[in-house]
């Protein structure tokens, strides 16, 4: 089913999406879809959908699917990159939606498939490198959707990301397919704003990254929120992030998810525990086989079933994960590791130690460049209020690492600061 | 408080974290590799002095200088204060 076939299937009165003051029911949002289809956009063209408010972005990708031959889904914080036209130009757009108007770009000289459904573009958030376009389809995208009416009824998704990252669009794919109402957030504002916008919207079911999550719980406003469902995702979820959440919101069913752009959703974590169960590499997930290298790499081998012939693919997640009994645990990003003279450091594993520590309320670990080892690594601490001063905290600290960490994964400087950098999909910025 | 007086409080204090213990009274003619500091407590020694002082004088060398001795670390602290 096509996107604008499900929100035709919707009940007519069913409100789907709220954005400030726009309130739009099913009925609304076909309607708009139908002042869309009007406007005879061919069916060959590829468009880049680069509209910046995100109500009106959403309609119009609903309005698109199955309609066209592509849709490169452009989040506003990559139209602002100069990395932006040369991924539209691989792209090979026919046409650039934009708040404004629709503008006709060079000619496509691919033929097109006709027979084949809508190709859906993404770009990888490029926080280790140049961002990437990854091609999905509606049924990759959506393949772990649940569809059950009855229960999707009853949740409200916030939606505190941009929609058209992976992260985002999996929310909003997900209330499309089970009919709930979906909240749009000003993403660009602070976390009290977005409190008190889920607040009003009577937000019950959010996916954000564990670092948006330590920021809702340090407001002191936490409280007044019910949350029967808690996605996490993006990031290394570590036990106590687990706990508080558990310990706050004890209604709540809590889920991680590892997925990430290039392969999809992988799979979904429901015990409460940090990291996953060994058993899951024996198992086949729609996204693939999950496989550990002799170097600790998460790797995934999924099948490519488009050819006649199925082969198999080994993709390197990037992740790195360590086996501690009957469970996997997630270190951090290969790429991302800190280098204290050939030693590596991932900074993520680090950071989970630290925030054992009630004194911690949020840290990130960074490389800083040093004229005798070539890297060190420091530490920004967010401190709690605490009875100790900050040089007891710093003894505490080191203390605390030296009790599991190798002499170089230590901190050697750590400095206090009031708050933590996140970027726009979310994950704290270790540049 | 001088460079010398600051360089050996927190050459203290790195071998403090580090678990590391001097092994003997650090003296000018204290060579440095046999101080008990080690390659990592090095690093630490002069990125903490560099938050200390703004400056960290290895990176600015024009010709890389490797000190011997604690006096000859010392001097090129002192050396590059002198320098402004």
């Amino acid at each position: 089913m096509t996107l604008s076939e499900l929100i035709k299937h919707s009940p007519a009165d069913r409100l789907l999406l709220v954005a400030g003051e726009k309130h739009l029911t099913a009925q609304a949002i076909y309607s708009r879809i139908e002042i869309i289809r009007e406007q005879r956009i061919p069916h060959t063209a590829r468009i880049a959908l680069e509209v910046d408010d995100h109500c009106e972005a959403l309609i119009w990708m609903i309005a698109l699917d199955g309609l066209v031959t592509s849709i490169f889904l452009v989040p506003t914080s990559l139209k602002q990159s100069p990395d932006y036209p040369e991924l539209r130009h691989q792209a090979n757009c026919t046409h650039a939606i934009s708040d404004q108007e629709i503008v006709e770009l060079s000619a496509n000289q691919t033929p097109p498939n006709r027979e084949a459904e809508t190709e859906w573009l993404l770009a990888t958030s490029g926080t280790t490198g140049t961002p990437k376009l990854i091609p999905h389809s509606r049924k990759s995208l959506t393949r772990t959707c649940k569809t059950d009416y009855t229960t999707g009824r009853m949740f409200t998704w916030g939606l505190v990301y941009d929609p058209f990252r992976f992260a985002g669009l999996q929310v909003v794919l997900q209330a499309l397919h089970s009919q709930s109402t979906l909240v749009l957030c000003n993403v660009d504002a602070g976390v009290n704003q977005i409190i008190d916008e889920l607040r009003a919207g009577s937000v019950n079911a959010l996916s954000a990254t564990p670092s948006f999550w330590r920021k809702l719980l340090m407001s002191g406003k936490a409280g007044s929120l019910n949350f029967r469902q808690i996605t996490l995702g993006g990031e290394p979820v570590d036990q106590s992030i687990l706990d508080a959440l558990k310990n706050t919101f004890s209604l709540a069913k809590i889920t991680h998810i590892y997925a990430s752009t290039e392969i999809g959703v992988g799979f979904a974590v429901k015990d409460g525990k940090a990291g996953f169960p060994a058993d899951f590499l024996n198992q086949t997930f729609s996204a693939g086989k999950l496989k550990i290298s002799e170097g600790g790499k998460l790797l995934l081998e999924t099948q490519n079933t488009t050819t006649t012939n199925p082969t198999f693919e080994i993709l390197d997640t990037g992740d790195l994960v360590e086996q501690k009994g009957n469970r996997i645990y997630f270190l951090g990003r290969d790429s991302g590791a800190i280098n204290v003279g050939g030693n590596k450091v991932i900074p993520e594993m680090v950071e989970s130690i630290i925030r054992q520590l009630p004194e911690v309320v949020e840290v990130v670990v960074k490389p800083k460049k040093n004229s005798v080892l070539g890297q060190l690594v420091t530490a920004e601490i967010v401190a709690a209020a605490t009875e100790l001063s900050n040089v007891q905290l710093k003894e505490k600290i080191v203390t605390h690492c030296k009790a599991s960490l190798e002499k170089h994964q230590i901190p050697a400087l750590i400095k206090f600061v009031d708050e933590i950098v996140v970027n726009t999909t979310g994950k704290i910025s270790r540049i | 408080m001088s460079n010398r007086e600051l360089i050996v409080k927190i050459f203290h204090e790195v071998l403090d974290t580090t678990d590391s213990c001097l092994s003997s009274t650090l003296e000018d003619n204290t060579v440095l590799l046999d101080s008990g500091l080690d390659s990592l407590g090095f690093a630490i020694l002069v990125a903490r002095l560099e938050e200390e002082l703004g400056f960290d004088p290895f990176v600015e060398m024009k010709e890389a200088v490797y000190p011997t001795t604690f006096a000859d670390f010392v001097k090129i602290y002192d050396e590059r204060k002198g320098a402004f």
